[in-house]
């Protein structure tokens, strides 16, 4: 959004094409998905003697739906339509996606996922908040770990000695 | 009116009081902060549901909804980078004024103008509400369907930029809302085998997952590491010369903001781009548009406003949530048992008429707190970015675990969030598929209601004037765009340059405003290489501050 003059002029072509490739992929997985819940649909039970529509109606209308929308998006993007990259005032559209950032909050967030009833809330949310921050470019160690402990701490307090919900704590369930 | 005073009595308890004061804090920091805004916010305050009694909670709910309208404003005008979609024509002007060193009156009368625009605009809920309930009641399976497909065709096809994309993302929601138990013959769909789906997905995993880790995978895959420009706050405070200029734009404001939130075709975005155009044409300085004219702030501002009230009639009588806040609010009373709907009115009319006399409150605290604290805003907008993502990643994570304290919930919610990725990658809005996933259920209910009635005749969707006429409208506001491209793509040297030309001085916003964002996707195609400069050039004078924001509304 606030792309300085220079760059505003020539990045968006640029910067659109590139994105435009991969859009071809969702819009036609799209469409596949459709065809899933069409087939998926017709394997759910329905109970005797119920009202005239059940409960594949709805899912039916939704796969059909979601094979002509795909379809028909995917010709789009073939044609060239490309869509409107999101844009916000964090966010350098004319940057390609810098995978190994997205690669490092990947693996960071799937440790959360399984360490998050063994550590306990509190320690496996300080290693989330870390490890996001390392990965985003947060430098300094001091404000880091200062930081990292904080937020979790003050988030797990509010919740559990403010709002009175239960978070599990795990190993440190003893000691806070 | 007695109903009123006692909702003015129960609103202001002391622990209300607090309750809307936090509200209203917090949706201005959440409307100032980037990456978040009120629909995840509230979102990942769900769980407080469960521990605070539903007037609490839902004046807290409802601060945050005005709040986050608030502060949306005071990035656009210091920043020129709005927070949430609506506040995009605010800084066309907003920010030159800043640049100008009039930074401090342009927050003034985006102040005032919503103080304005919200207080008059809950006065109008108050009193039509009521009225709308009472016909409501009236309605059966088939009108609400109808109006149901209304809501799902404006929020998809009408707001977004392309037809296609919204329907896509409309599409996906519904299809999540489908997971789970069916409600009515206690069937499994798809539930893939997995124990925890039977439940269904919960709104708050959807609803956080898109919203706040997409945007923040979003982000990091391209963060911006130049720091953001920030103007300081200078110049004389609201003067006598620009009261005078903004009181009319205000109240004009007000006029088109509140009866398009009431109308299904939701959000505050199109009458902001009317009020502009309006106020263009009318001042009196038309030189100084462009250049920072207090009326181009003072009109859309108090819009923005009225509009996020006029959202309340339809969500409030009908059930009917018609962006992505309403829907999450939606959740909010579900969450209590209760379903909004006319009988709202005459089942719970204590909590009704509480939050009704909250929304005036909020309103009176937010003019006080605003203003003063405006330092404070502006401080938010400095926090390091790597803190301010990590931070929002764990209060997701938190919002999402609370539920059921299941780990799978946080798998799914980083996978969700995964697909929000690539919908803002590939410009799909999120906005619809948070409403699909809300709405979806519930339009599912009254359509199998509708057709156990007429023995599954499909002619009993139109067997009505009303819900055969709102249904025509639905069909043709999908159809026409469509057709509309389809008859430029044609001719899209002639027609598409013609169209998009700064005609009169006046039509150019309002024009460009609804044109560019129904067609500029699909018109991109042939439309760019003769007609790209033109493009950008009527709706925004100078640069645009995000013209193509689309869907970030309410992340």
């Amino acid at each position: 959004m606030s792309i300085p003059p220079a760059a505003a002029g020539a990045a968006p072509s640029r910067g659109r094409r590139a994105l435009g490739g991969g859009e071809l992929f969702a819009a036609l997985g799209l469409a596949a998905v459709g065809v899933f819940v069409l087939v998926d649909t017709s394997t759910i039970t329905v109970p005797q003697g119920s009202s005239s529509v059940g409960p594949r109606f709805f899912p039916y209308v939704i796969g059909g739906a979601l094979v002509l929308v795909g379809l028909a998006l995917a010709v789009a993007v073939a044609r060239g339509d490309c869509g409107a990259v999101e844009e916000g005032e964090d966010i350098d559209t004319s940057r390609p996606a810098d995978w190994r950032t997205l690669g490092m909050i990947a693996g960071t967030f799937a440790a959360y996922v399984v360490l998050v009833q063994p550590l306990g809330y509190l320690l496996s949310t300080i290693l989330l908040f870390a490890g996001t921050s390392w990965a985003l470019g947060a430098r300094g160690w001091r404000k880091l770990v200062l930081i990292s402990v904080l937020v979790p701490f003050a988030a797990f307090m509010l919740f559990t000695r403010g709002l009175g919900i239960y978070l599990p704590n795990g190993v440190l369930a003893a000691v806070i | 009116m007695d109903l009123l005073v006692q909702g003015f009595a129960d609103a202001l308890t002391p622990t209300n009081l607090v309750f809307a004061a936090l509200g209203v804090l917090l949706g201005t920091a959440v409307g100032v902060l980037p990456g978040i805004g009120p629909a995840m916010t509230v979102a990942l305050l769900l769980p407080v549901t469960f521990v605070l009694p539903p007037s609490s909670s839902l004046i807290m709910f409802a601060g945050i909804y005005y709040g986050g309208m608030y502060g949306g404003s005071t990035t656009s005008i210091l920043l020129n980078t709005p927070g949430e979609s609506s506040s995009i024509v605010t800084a066309l002007e907003g920010n030159k004024m800043a640049k100008a060193g009039r930074g401090a009156a342009a927050l003034a009368t985006a102040a005032l103008g919503s103080f304005v625009a919200g207080t008059i605009g809950t006065a109008l809920l108050t009193v039509l509400a009521p009225q709308i309930a009472r016909w409501a009641v009236r309605m059966g399976p088939a009108e609400y369907f109808a109006v149901m497909v209304l809501a799902f065709v404006t929020v998809s096809a009408v707001l977004g930029s392309s037809v296609l994309r919204g329907l896509a993302a409309l599409l996906i929601g519904l299809l999540l809302g489908l997971v789970g138990i069916d409600q009515l013959t206690g069937q499994a769909r798809f539930t893939l085998g997995i124990p925890q789906l039977y439940d269904g997905i919960d709104v708050v995993v959807v609803a956080v997952g898109l919203f706040a880790i997409g945007e923040a995978l979003w982000v990091a895959s391209r963060l911006r590491r130049a720091p953001p420009d920030l103007i300081t706050i200078r110049g004389r405070w609201f003067t006598k010369e620009d009261a005078s200029r903004s009181w009319r734009p205000w109240l004009r404001g007000t006029a088109l903001g509140f009866p398009f939130g009431t109308l299904p075709a939701g959000g505050a975005e199109v009458p902001t781009f009317l009020s502009y155009a309006l106020e263009k044409r009318l001042t009196k300085h038309p030189e100084q548009f462009g250049k920072g004219a207090i009326e181009g702030v003072a009109g859309p501002e108090a819009a923005n406003n009225a509009a996020a009230a006029g959202v309340l009639v339809p969500l409030l009588t009908l059930g009917l949530p018609t962006s992505s806040t309403a829907a999450i609010l939606l959740v909010a009373f579900q969450q209590y048992g209760l379903q909004p709907g006319p009988q709202l009115f005459t089942n719970s009319p204590d909590l009704v008429w509480a939050l009704l006399a909250s929304l005036y409150i909020g309103n009176v605290l937010l003019l006080l707190l605003n203003l003063p604290l405006v330092g404070l805003w502006v401080k938010l907008l400095r926090i390091p970015r790597p803190y301010l993502y990590a931070g929002i990643m764990v209060f997701a994570a938190l919002g999402s675990y609370t539920i059921n304290l299941s780990p799978v919930d946080l798998a799914l919610l980083f996978l969700i969030g995964a697909l929000g990725y690539l919908m803002r990658r590939y410009g799909w809005p999120v906005a619809p598929a948070v409403v699909g996933l809300i709405l979806g259920p519930v339009a599912e209910q009254q359509l199998r209601r509708a057709l156990a009635i007429s023995q599954g005749d499909l002619g009993i969707l139109v067997s009505t004037p009303f819900s055969g006429g709102v249904l025509i409208v639905a069909a043709l506001l999908l159809v026409v765009p469509i057709a509309l491209v389809l008859s430029r793509r044609r001719t899209p040297r002639l027609a598409g340059g013609d169209a998009l030309v700064p005609g009169s001085a006046g039509d150019a916003g309002a024009g460009t405003g609804d044109d560019a964002r129904v067609l500029a996707g699909p018109l991109d195609v042939k439309g760019r290489a003769s007609s790209g400069p033109e493009r950008t050039s009527p709706q925004t004078p100078a640069d645009p501050p995000g013209g193509r924001t689309g869907h970030q509304e309410d992340r």
